[in-house]
């Protein structure tokens, strides 16, 4: 909407938000259904389809997922430039009304690309009692391009699996093995690429792959 | 009434209350409205979303009882509201809905249940084990063993299995953070010690994951061997208890027991009245009003083929005789 030739608002016209889902219904539920799926099979990566004109600094696999589950009702925290965005903050507003956490301490939702990650164990792990009040890390790994390689094992795995991990930063083996040492606290991790999201549920216990048959 | 609205673009004869988020009968202003008009699934998409992230961390935290809003939805407490819930909030229209009642299919929960989510979701049902992606079922694990990629809904009555050891909720919860389980041991011993055998046929206890003891709901004992490492995601629903938890898929599941007296399923030695199966969890139904009864599956689809597979045998017995 272009003002009137000649009028000057008092205040900036705000640029609408980019659209959400086209069919928030159905779209939110495969969206679901794939971190779901992500989850119960631990280091599977399964496809994501999010709104095409998605934010570009959020991108369209964090948007799905963030539609998908966040609502007035989370905290959200934003690391690195995704914090720093505008549009990204207007669009995350006008979806879904999740509030912006004042720290990732306390934040339920945690989303942030590996070199931004605040961490683990300063992020919120829940208690004995209510180990589900814990964080849950949605990582940002578009174009991450690490050698890291582990093998997992754990509930939703069926003996050994192995996992890519361009995005695991240096030390990371170190603080998810802590990670799991806590449970049944700890944080659960979301790896969404631009298409796809794998998970690594606080249960995965990793190791680093040598490539051998153990 | 031709008052005019507070709420202006409500259509006429709308009850604004019903349009608030989490009055949950009509379409959500953001969802999608399905065939029968509600938005799919039944639920409002803010209902979904907090049962989801409820689904998430019980995955993430298996056999871990998760608290969760339970809404109304349109049957009463105890016929599977948590399960209807858990299944509402995961099925979209690429799924295939089985549900069963004590294994049966053509009882009138299950029935009721397959037409709602056929009506509310617009969803493809099936009898058949093998074609479904979702499986909601009340006390019972299907005969068919699951596949990966299917999701099986259990409707929990009783979600805490130390509930009637501890009555107070602070309480369970403190053992469950302990992980004290003395009481369930004391409680197998005494049976023992009572009975010679640990007297609990349904809803046998397990460990999950080597932490969590969990109700596996009122399932036979007969099915507890099925829940171990299986390689469906196990969903639990209790609607009245506002409680979801999970299993995720090849996760360790052990029925509680003794060195000196293991875990012991229920065994049937007599076959299947009708279509002949060993094996298979029996239910006993009175024929006659002077003590007749006979032995027929519980597993209705299983049974269906077991016998239509013994009719084809006969057949080609018949044929090359």
């Amino acid at each position: 909407m272009t003002p009137a030739a000649g009028f000057v608002p008092a205040v900036p016209v705000p640029t609408l938000p980019a659209p959400g889902f086209a069919d928030p219904t159905c779209d939110a539920q495969r969206a679901f259904r794939a971190v779901l799926d992500a989850l119960a099979h631990p280091t599977r990566s399964y496809p994501l389809a999010g709104p095409a004109q998605a934010p570009t600094v959020l991108g369209q696999g964090l948007a799905a997922v963030a539609l998908a589950l966040l609502d007035e009702d989370c905290a959200v925290w934003l690391g690195g430039a995704l914090g720093r965005d505008a549009e990204t903050a207007a669009w995350l507003a006008f979806h879904t009304g999740a509030r912006r956490a004042d720290g990732p301490a306390a934040a339920g939702f945690v989303i942030a690309a590996p070199e931004t990650l605040p961490p683990l164990a300063s992020l919120a792990l829940g208690t004995d009692e209510a180990p589900h009040l814990s964080a849950t890390v949605v990582l940002d790994i578009r174009g991450c391009a690490g050698p890291a390689r582990f093998t997992a094992r754990g509930p939703g795995i069926d003996g050994v699996a192995t996992l890519a991990a361009p995005w695991a930063p240096d030390g990371f083996a170190d603080a998810w093995r802590r990670n799991a040492e806590l449970f049944p606290r700890g944080v659960d991790l979301l790896l969404v690429g631009s298409g796809a999201v794998a998970a690594l549920p606080r249960t995965t216990r990793l190791a680093a792959d040598t490539g051998q048959e153990d | 009434m031709s008052q005019t609205s507070p709420i202006a673009d409500l259509p006429d004869g709308t009850d604004p209350g019903l349009r608030r988020s989490g009055g949950n009968p009509v379409a959500d202003p953001a969802g999608t409205p399905g065939p029968s008009g509600y938005n799919i699934g039944y639920l409002d998409e803010q209902t979904k979303r907090m049962i989801r992230r409820a689904l998430l961390k019980a995955v993430a935290i298996p056999g871990f009882q998760v608290p969760f809003a339970s809404r109304e939805v349109p049957m009463p407490r105890g016929w599977g509201t948590g399960g209807v819930q858990v299944t509402a909030a995961i099925i979209g229209p690429d799924d295939v809905l089985k549900v069963i009642d004590q294994g049966a299919d053509d009882t009138t929960n299950a029935v009721s249940i397959r037409s709602f989510f056929a009506a509310v979701a617009g969803v493809r049902t099936t009898t058949r084990t093998d074609e479904a992606s979702i499986i909601q079922t009340r006390h019972r694990i299907p005969e068919t063993p699951l596949a990966e990629g299917q999701t099986i809904v259990y409707q929990v009555p009783g979600p805490e299995p130390l509930r009637f050891l501890e009555p107070r909720e602070t309480e369970t919860r403190r053992l469950h953070a302990l992980a004290d389980y003395g009481l369930m041991y004391v409680k197998l011993y005494e049976d023992i010690a009572r009975y010679g055998h640990v007297a609990t046929t349904y809803d046998y206890p397990v460990m999950v994951a080597g932490r969590y003891l969990m109700a596996p709901s009122p399932i036979p004992s007969f099915d507890n061997p099925k829940m171990h490492r299986n390689p469906a995601l196990q969903l639990f629903g209790a609607g009245r208890e506002k409680r979801i938890y999970a299993v995720p898929p090849y996760t360790d599941v052990e029925s509680l027991g003794f060195e000196d007296h293991p875990f012991e399923p229920r065994r049937f030695d007599e076959p299947c009245a009708i279509c002949g199966s060993v094996g298979i969890y029996l239910d006993e139904v009175i024929t006659d009003d002077v003590g007749g009864s006979m032995f027929v599956c519980s597993d209705t689809d299983h049974c269906e083929r077991a016998a239509a597979a013994a009719i084809d045998v006969d057949v080609d017995e018949e044929v090359t005789a």
